[in-house]
C-alpha cells in the first residue's frame, strides 16, 4: 500500500474514534459568558458616563463658587471661613446597588429559557455642609435578557 | 457580530471543546477555556477581519493555553481526547487493540501536531483556517499535519 493511502486510512480511522463529548453544561456556561460580557460592557459605559457627569458637576460647582466670590467683592470666602474656625471640606459619597435576578421562562413553542434581569443603581451625593449645598444624582438602569436553554438545564445559577 | 459568534459556537461546539481539551488535557479547564474565550469575544468591540471560525478557534486556543499554564494539569490526571468506549463494540480484538494504539498515539503527539489533527479532523477546519489560528504559513501547517499522521502510522507499525 502506498504511503498516501496508508495515511488516508489512518485519517479515516481517526475520524471514526469516539471523541470525549463536550459536557452538557458547556451551553449554559457560554450563555453565562454572554451575560458576563454584557454586564461588563454596560458597567464600563455607565462608569464612563458617570465620569463625564461628575466632571461637568465639578466644573459647575467651581463656576458657582467663583461667581459667588466675585458677587460679594471677594469678601465672602473670608467671612465664610473666618480665621480660627475650622472649614469642613465638601464630601462626595458614591454608592452602587446591583442585583441579578433569574427566572425560568418559556419561549414560543416548547423551548425552555431563562430571563435574567440585571438592575444597577448608582448614586452620587455631593455635600457641602458649610455652604449648605446638597446635590444628589441617581442613575438607575435595568437590563433584561432572555436566553434559550438547551438540554433542559434549568435551574442554572447566574452569579 | 453576536449572531455570527453564536453560529460558530453552534456549528463547532464539539470541535472547540476538543481543541481546548487537546491543549489542557482537563475537562474542567477545557470547558472554562471555551467560556472564557466567549466572554472575551463578546466583550471585545473589535470586528474579526478574517474568517470568524478561525477567529473563534484562535480565541479558544489562547484561553486554553493561558488556563493550562495557570493550572498545570499533572500527568496523572491528564485525560484523553477520546471516549474510552470502542467505536465499534463488535470489532475484533485486533481491531480494538489497533484503536487503542491510535488513541494513545494521538494523545501523545506533540502539542502543535495534536492541535492540527484536532482542528482538521474534529473541527472540520481547512488548512488555511488552521494556519490562521496558529498564525503560521499554510505549508507549515499542512506538513505538520502529515507528520502527525506518519507518526501515528509508525506507532501502529511498531506495536502491531
Amino acid at each position: 500500500m502506498m504511503l498516501d493511502e496508508q495515511l488516508q486510512r489512518i485519517e479515516q480511522e481517526l475520524m471514526r474514534l469516539p471523541l470525549r463529548r463536550a459536557p452538557a453544561t458547556l451551553d449554559s456556561k457560554v450563555a453565562q459568558a454572554r451575560l458576563r460580557a454584557s454586564i461588563a460592557r454596560r458597567r464600563n459605559r455607565m462608569l464612563s458616563g458617570l465620569g463625564v457627569v461628575a466632571a461637568v458637576a465639578a466644573c459647575l460647582l467651581v463656576a458657582a463658587a467663583v461667581v459667588d466670590w466675585g458677587g460679594s467683592g471677594g469678601q465672602h470666602a473670608e467671612s465664610a471661613s473666618p480665621i480660627g474656625v475650622a472649614y469642613s471640606a465638601p464630601i462626595q459619597i458614591e454608592q452602587l446597588w446591583s442585583s441579578v435576578a433569574a427566572e425560568p421562562d418559556v419561549l414560543d413553542g416548547d423551548g425552555q429559557a431563562v430571563r435574567i434581569q440585571h438592575q444597577v443603581v448608582h448614586q452620587i451625593r455631593w455635600i457641602d455642609e458649610d455652604r449648605n449645598i446638597r446635590i444628589q444624582w441617581d442613575f438607575p438602569s435595568v437590563h433584561t435578557e432572555t436566553m434559550p436553554l438547551e438540554h433542559n438545564q434549568w435551574p442554572v445559577e447566574y452569579n | 457580530m453576536r449572531e455570527r459568534l453564536e453560529q460558530v459556537y453552534q456549528d463547532h461546539r464539539q470541535g472547540l471543546f476538543s481543541l481546548a481539551l487537546a491543549i489542557s488535557r482537563s475537562v474542567d479547564v477545557a470547558e472554562e477555556a471555551v467560556q472564557e474565550a466567549f466572554v472575551r469575544l463578546w466583550r471585545s468591540r473589535r470586528q474579526p477581519s478574517g474568517d470568524p471560525v478561525s477567529y473563534v478557534f484562535a480565541a479558544v486556543r489562547n484561553a486554553a493555553i493561558e488556563l493550562a499554564r495557570r493550572r498545570r494539569t499533572t500527568e496523572a490526571i491528564r485525560v484523553s481526547l477520546f471516549d474510552g468506549a470502542q467505536a465499534d463494540p463488535a470489532a475484533s480484538a485486533i481491531a480494538a487493540e489497533r484503536q487503542r494504539i491510535v488513541r494513545e498515539a494521538v494523545d501523545r503527539l506533540p502539542l502543535r501536531q495534536r492541535q492540527a489533527v484536532v482542528m482538521r479532523l474534529y473541527g472540520g477546519l481547512s488548512f488555511r483556517q488552521i494556519a490562521d489560528v496558529l498564525n503560521e504559513p499554510l505549508q507549515t501547517v499542512a506538513s505538520r499535519y502529515r507528520r502527525a499522521l506518519e507518526r501515528i502510522r509508525l506507532t501502529l507499525e511498531d506495536k502491531l
